[in-house]
C-alpha cells in the first residue's frame, strides 16, 4: 500500500501552522508560528492583529513545513485544513491558501474540525481505539464525545456558557495573575491550598458543563476580601479554583465512561496540558482499569500535525471540499 | 507576458487573464457575502475561456488594499500562494489606483473609499494614473479642495461620487514593468492600524 502523506493547514486562532504527517500516525515535520507574544501585549487575542499576522506567515510556515520534511508539493497526497471553529478571519487565511495549493497542484482537499484535530493528536502518540470517550478541553471548548468508531463522533455533552479554558483565563485577570493566565493559574495552584469555599459547577445528572457560576463566585470573592481590607491569596485562590474545575471534569467523564461501556479515554486540547486534570484523570483511571491518552505537550497547544493526522483518517473515508471551501466560526462536530 | 490579475479589495470581485496587454478573459462582479469561497473556483473558471493554465503566465497583479481588511487578506493570500507555489513574479496595485482608471472628463481623479466615522481611503490621480495625493487614511472632508480640478470616483455611496468602471488594461499596462516582489513579502496595505494598536499607542 503507498504511503498517504496528508500536509495539513491550520490558522483557527493565534497560531500559523503547517504539518506533514505521514498515514496518519507518523509525523515528518511541523512548523508552528505563535504569535502568543505579540498577542500577550494585549491581554489576549486580537482577532484582527490574529488575522494579519496569518497573511504576513503563511507562505513562509508552508515553505518551511515542506524544507523540513524534505518533500515537495508532488510529494503530497492529500492538503487537510481546518476550517471551523474558530476566528473567521484567521481560519480564512488556512482555507484560501489550502484551497489555492489544491487547485494549483491538482490534489484533494480535505476538511477537518479543529475539535476532531485535537482529538486526533493522539493517535500520535498512540493508536486509537474505539469505542472511546473523548474530553475535549481547551480555551473554546469543554465537550465529551462518545467515538464508537473511527471518525464518529457522538456529543454527549458540553459547555453551557464558558469554555474551561475560558474560565481559567477569567480567573487569572481577576486574580491579576498575568497572561496567559491558564497555565499560569496551574502551575501557582500546587504552591495553594483548597481553602476558599467555592461551588461545584453545574453537578448534575447529564454531561454538560458551567463555568460561569464558579467564575462568578470567584469574582464575588476576591471582591468581598478586597472590601475587608484583606488580601487574597493567589496560590490558595488558584488551587480552590483549579480542584472544583477538576473535580466536575473527572465526575462526569468517569461516569460516561462507565455509562457508555467505554475503557478508553483520550484528552484533548489546551487545557490537556493543565497538570491537575492530568494527576487526577490519571488516579482514577487506574482505579477503573480505563486506559488513558494525554497528548503529549507540544501537541495539546494548537497544531496542524493534528490536522494532518485527522485529515488522513477524513481522506481515507471519502471526505472531500471543493475549492469553494467555507470557513466556519462556528460549526458541529460530525 | 501572460498574467493575473486579482483584486478582491471590496464588494466587487475582479479576476482577469491578460496577454502583451490585452484582457482575454475577466470577472466582475458584486459579491456581497463569502468571496473567499468563491475566488479560487472563479479563477479555475476564467482559466478555462483561455488557451493556457495558470501554470503558464508570467506575473500576478493582486491589489493589496486600501480596502475591506478581509477582502484584501483573500486576495493577497491567493496571490502570494500562487506566486510562491508556481514561482511568478508577483506586482502589487493600490486599489484606489486601480479605480482612478475610470474615464471621466475632468482631469483628476479623486479616490474614496468609505472607512466610516466621516473618514475615508483617499488619494488622487491625474489622467496617466500618476499620484498627485498619495493614498492615505484622511477626514472625507479632506478631499474637498481636490474636487475644482477633479471628480470624485467612489464605489461607496459617497455625496457627489461617480460609480467606476476600472479598466483593467490600463493599471497592467501601467505597471507591467514594476520590480517583482518576494511573495513572502507581499503583503495587504490597510493603511490604517488594527484599533487594539490605536489604543495602544498613547499608553506607551
Amino acid at each position: 500500500m503507498n504511503d498517504v502523506i496528508i500536509l495539513g493547514i491550520e490558522s483557527s486562532c493565534d497560531e500559523t501552522s503547517v504539518s506533514i504527517v505521514k498515514n496518519g500516525c507518523t509525523e515528518i515535520a511541523t512548523v508552528v508560528l505563535s504569535q502568543m507574544d505579540t498577542h500577550a501585549n494585549y491581554g489576549g487575542v486580537v482577532p484582527e492583529i490574529a488575522s494579519r499576522m496569518h497573511v504576513e506567515n503563511i507562505t513562509i510556515v508552508i515553505e518551511e513545513c515542506l524544507r523540513k520534511a524534505n518533500l515537495t508539493m508532488e510529494d503530497i497526497t492529500a492538503i487537510a485544513v481546518t476550517y471551523g471553529p474558530g476566528l473567521i478571519g484567521s481560519l480564512l487565511v488556512g482555507v484560501v491558501a489550502a484551497s489555492t495549493l489544491a487547485y494549483i497542484y491538482q490534489k484533494p482537499l480535505v476538511p477537518v474540525h479543529h475539535i476532531a484535530g485535537h482529538i486526533y493528536a493522539n493517535n500520535l502518540e498512540r493508536k486509537m481505539e474505539f469505542p472511546l470517550i473523548a474530553l475535549v478541553v481547551s480555551g473554546g471548548h469543554t465537550d465529551l464525545i462518545y467515538m464508537k468508531e473511527n471518525y464518529s463522533f457522538e456529543k454527549i455533552g458540553g459547555t453551557l456558557d464558558d469554555a474551561v479554558g475560558e474560565a481559567y483565563d477569567k480567573v487569572a485577570r481577576v486574580a491579576d495573575i498575568p497572561y496567559p493566565g491558564g497555565p499560569l493559574v496551574d502551575k501557582i495552584s500546587h504552591e495553594g491550598k483548597d481553602v476558599y469555599p467555592l461551588p461545584l459547577p453545574l453537578d448534575d445528572d447529564t454531561y454538560n458543563f458551567s463555568f460561569s457560576g464558579l467564575k462568578s463566585a470567584v469574582i464575588n470573592l476576591v471582591h468581598n476580601e478586597e472590601q475587608r481590607g484583606n488580601t487574597i491569596c493567589k496560590e490558595d485562590l488558584a488551587c480552590s479554583f483549579q480542584s472544583r474545575v477538576v473535580e466536575i471534569l473527572s465526575k462526569k467523564t468517569m461516569r460516561a465512561l462507565k455509562e457508555y461501556g467505554v475503557n478508553h479515554l483520550i484528552v484533548a486540547g489546551g487545557v490537556a496540558a493543565n497538570s491537575g486534570i492530568r494527576e487526577k484523570l490519571k488516579e482514577l483511571c487506574e482505579q477503573e482499569g480505563v486506559e488513558l491518552t494525554f497528548p503529549s505537550m507540544k501537541y495539546c497547544t494548537d497544531n496542524a500535525a493534528m490536522i494532518a493526522t485527522a485529515g488522513y483518517f477524513a481522506y481515507q473515508l471519502g471526505r472531500r471540499a471543493g475549492y469553494d471551501l467555507k470557513a466556519k466560526a462556528t460549526d458541529p462536530l460530525n | 507576458m501572460r498574467s493575473l490579475l486579482i483584486d478582491t479589495s471590496s464588494f466587487v470581485m475582479t479576476l482577469a487573464i491578460l496577454e502583451d496587454g490585452k484582457v482575454l478573459a475577466s470577472f466582475e462582479e458584486e459579491i456581497r457575502t463569502d468571496m473567499a469561497s468563491k475566488i479560487v473556483p472563479t479563477i479555475e473558471l476564467i482559466f478555462k475561456n483561455v488557451t493556457f493554465k495558470i501554470e503558464n503566465i508570467d506575473k500576478i497583479f493582486v491589489v493589496n488594499g486600501p480596502g475591506s481588511f478581509t477582502g484584501v487578506r483573500v486576495g493577497v493570500t491567493v496571490a502570494k500562494t500562487i506566486a510562491w507555489a508556481l514561482k511568478k513574479e508577483i506586482v502589487t496595485l493600490s486599489s484606489l489606483e486601480f479605480l482612478a482608471t475610470t474615464k471621466i472628463a475632468k482631469k483628476n481623479r479623486v479616490v474614496a473609499i468609505d472607512a466610516r466615522r466621516g473618514y475615508v481611503y483617499g488619494g488622487v490621480y491625474d489622467e496617466d494614473l500618476n499620484p498627485i495625493m498619495s493614498d492615505r487614511y484622511l477626514p472625507f472632508s479632506d478631499l474637498a479642495p481636490y474636487l475644482e480640478e477633479g471628480e470624485l470616483i467612489s464605489r461607496d455611496e459617497l455625496p457627489g461620487a461617480i460609480h467606476p468602471k476600472v479598466d483593467i488594461a490600463a493599471i497592467v499596462e501601467k505597471h507591467k514593468d514594476d520590480v517583482s516582489l518576494n511573495p513572502h513579502e507581499t503583503n495587504p496595505n490597510y493603511l490604517k492600524l488594527t484599533e487594539a494598536e490605536e489604543k495602544r499607542i498613547p499608553k506607551e
